[in-house]
């Protein structure tokens, strides 16, 4: 990145004799719509603790907006923070709790009134103003926690799954609310989160954490199309892992030999080309069902289960005693259990993820 | 079902019967008109009361009694809250843990210990018979319980709503006094009275401690009880309980509050 707004430079912490990050590099951007996203204890809160400052690095040092921050205290940063558990201040009303960041800053009560009212507005809460945040609904308490968190103009607004605590339809609402509200003002969000769908349908950039390290960072298409290994194969999406070794190379495309004796073609479109042992990832949803002959690559299985999902099926699929699962749409003819069928796929609908 | 149903009600009525039977055995007598704490009561009348508020010995440990709670309930209260402050943290490391127990204490070493051990070292210090002297020693036994409530409402206030304040641009003082202590509050205030109870029904420590001019309600209860068996007593017992049920209201109150306020 050519001119980063946070910085994270070789930043480890530990409590104990416990590493919870470890030699960390990160980069942001301003304007910038960051999710980290890894399974619990993999380092992901630690890092959003330790950018809010109620966490202090054991080593490295984090730069945001050109200042180093890591040895200031929070009330110094200039970022909001938004929780899980909302924080909202029980004791004080909907308009108190927002109009706090202000007062903080000694706003005058006129000033301090009219952006308030703004900031309530902007989340659809003008009308709940002197409500305590007790007498709000799990969603309307979020809404209020955003609107504490942006009213102060923050230079990067820090989420700790503020979304799940939400039903599932609340938070899809939500997750389209803070998109809409990160593009309209342009605001720099480090999201964490724990939920793959969530990071894809949000994100600008995605970095998938495991054990206290990136495993990988890019885009959700990157990441999803062309995960690196097998670990974020797995924790983004589903995905089929298939073992072979590799036979040959023409050109960009390999020959593939799977542990069932078929041979499969992989194209990886760069110049990676993979020897040895391979593991391929194979997305349900890229596998097709036929009973013809249809070009590209073609593993033949047997139908060992299918189950009805609403707008789906989902196949389960043997061969050689590996299970295959594809994903397909409901116009497919039925299909029984025990049938034989073939399964095709693309060369490039495969993805080397590791040995 | 039923028979265990019953059987609640009885032991429940049976117990509260045991804890409440000697007060109902003293208080009719704050009413009678004899001069002796006996029953049958002849006739009544309220002139133990009058007695009680215009005789100049009782009218003064009312009074002592009132500036030296006072004082323990200040002095207590601040000492005890900033104390559970910094007791707060759940994980305590074993020197926490060895000061937290320091802090309970009083709660558990015999007045008659406490007492000698502060008649020698106030003696030293000129504190015998002073009014601060008798506050200090009240504040002794009295901080644990200030600490008790205050701890166990701050260990339930989210550290995020603080890491929230300090966020939101709050240095750690504002934090304090716009979040913890409001929060807190609940807590405070019952270790108040709680504080100002224990004041008030001490006689061990002021035994030891105070002087002559010092004597306080319950110490001079105790002293008449001992001297002439005056129906006085039953009249400054019926203040004191009347006052405790006020203390209770109170309590009731703040907790009802903390209830809404979460």
């Amino acid at each position: 990145m050519s001119n980063p707004f946070i910085r994270l430079e070789e930043v480890s912490k530990s409590f104990g004799a416990l590493t919870v990050v470890e030699g960390l590099n990160l980069e942001i951007g301003k304007g910038e719509f960051i999710s980290l996203l890894g399974p619990s204890g993999s380092g992901k809160t630690t890092i959003l603790m330790m950018l809010a400052g109620f966490e202090n690095p054991s080593h490295g040092t984090i730069w945001a907006g050109g200042r180093r921050i890591d040895c200031l205290p929070p009330h110094k940063r200039n970022m909001g923070v938004v929780f899980q558990n909302y924080a909202l201040f029980p004791h004080m009303s909907v308009s108190e709790n927002v109009a706090f960041p202000l007062k903080m800053r000694g706003f005058s009560r006129t000033e301090m009134n009219g952006r308030v009212g703004k900031a309530l507005d902007m989340v659809q809460l003008g009308a709940l103003a002197d409500r305590r945040p007790s007498q709000l609904s799990g969603g309307q308490q979020q809404r209020v926690a955003l609107a504490r968190a942006l009213i102060f103009e923050p230079e990067v607004v820090l989420m700790d799954e503020p979304l799940g605590a939400l039903d599932k339809q609340l938070r899809e609402q939500m997750q389209l609310d803070i998109r809409e509200l990160h593009r309209r003002l342009e605001l720099t969000i480090v999201f964490v989160t724990h939920d793959q769908s969530e990071a894809l349908t949000m994100s600008d950039r995605i970095a998938i954490f495991n054990g206290g390290k990136i495993e990988q960072i890019g885009t959700p298409t990157n990441i999803y199309d062309h995960p690196s290994t097998q670990f974020v194969a797995e924790f983004i999406g589903e995905t089929n892992l298939v073992r072979g070794s590799v036979q040959g190379t023409e050109g960009l495309t390999t020959r593939v030999q799977l542990q069932s004796g078929q041979e499969v073609l992989v194209e990886l479109g760069s110049n990676r080309l993979p020897k040895g042992n391979v593991c391929l990832s194979i997305r349900p949803e890229r596998i097709k069902v036929g009973r013809g002959k249809i070009s590209g690559n073609i593993i033949t299985a047997v139908i060992s289960d299918v189950v009805y999902h609403g707008d789906h099926l989902r196949l389960i699929a043997k061969t050689d005693g590996q299970s295959i699962v594809v994903k397909t749409d409901r116009s497919q003819p039925a299909l029984s259990i025990g049938e034989e069928v073939q399964l095709f796929f693309l060369p490039t609908d495969c993805w080397v993820v590791g040995p | 079902m039923n028979v265990l149903r019953v059987a609640k009600i009885v032991f429940g009525g049976a117990t509260i019967f045991f804890l409440v039977a000697p007060l109902i055995a003293i208080l009719p007598l704050a009413f009678t008109d004899s001069v002796f704490l006996n029953y049958p009561i002849p006739r009544y009348s309220t002139r133990w009361f009058v007695e009680l508020f215009t005789a100049g010995v009782w009218q003064r440990s009312i009074v002592n009694s009132l500036v030296i709670g006072s004082g323990t309930t200040v002095l207590a209260t601040v000492l005890g809250t900033v104390g559970a402050l910094g007791l707060r943290d759940r994980q305590l490391s074993p020197v926490l843990a060895i000061i937290k127990t320091i802090f309970l204490l009083p709660m558990v070493v015999p007045a008659v210990v406490l007492g000698v051990g502060m008649q020698l070292m106030f003696a030293r210090y000129g504190l015998t018979n002073t009014y601060l002297g008798v506050i200090i020693a009240h504040t002794v036994v009295a901080v644990p319980f200030v600490v008790v409530n205050v701890l166990a409402v701050i260990q339930g206030i989210d550290r995020r709503l603080e890491q929230a304040a300090a966020s939101l641009g709050a240095a750690p003082i504002t934090v304090l006094r716009q979040v913890t202590l409001p929060l807190a509050l609940p807590g405070i205030i019952s270790g108040a009275v709680f504080a100002f109870a224990t004041s008030l029904d001490e006689v061990v420590l002021t035994l030891f401690v105070a002087g002559p001019n010092q004597r306080t309600l319950a110490r001079q209860m105790f002293s008449t009880i001992r001297e002439n068996i005056s129906p006085a007593i039953a009249a400054a017992a019926f203040v004191f309980i009347v006052g405790t049920i006020l203390i209770a209201i109170v309590l009731n109150l703040s907790r009802r509050t903390k209830a809404t306020a979460v």
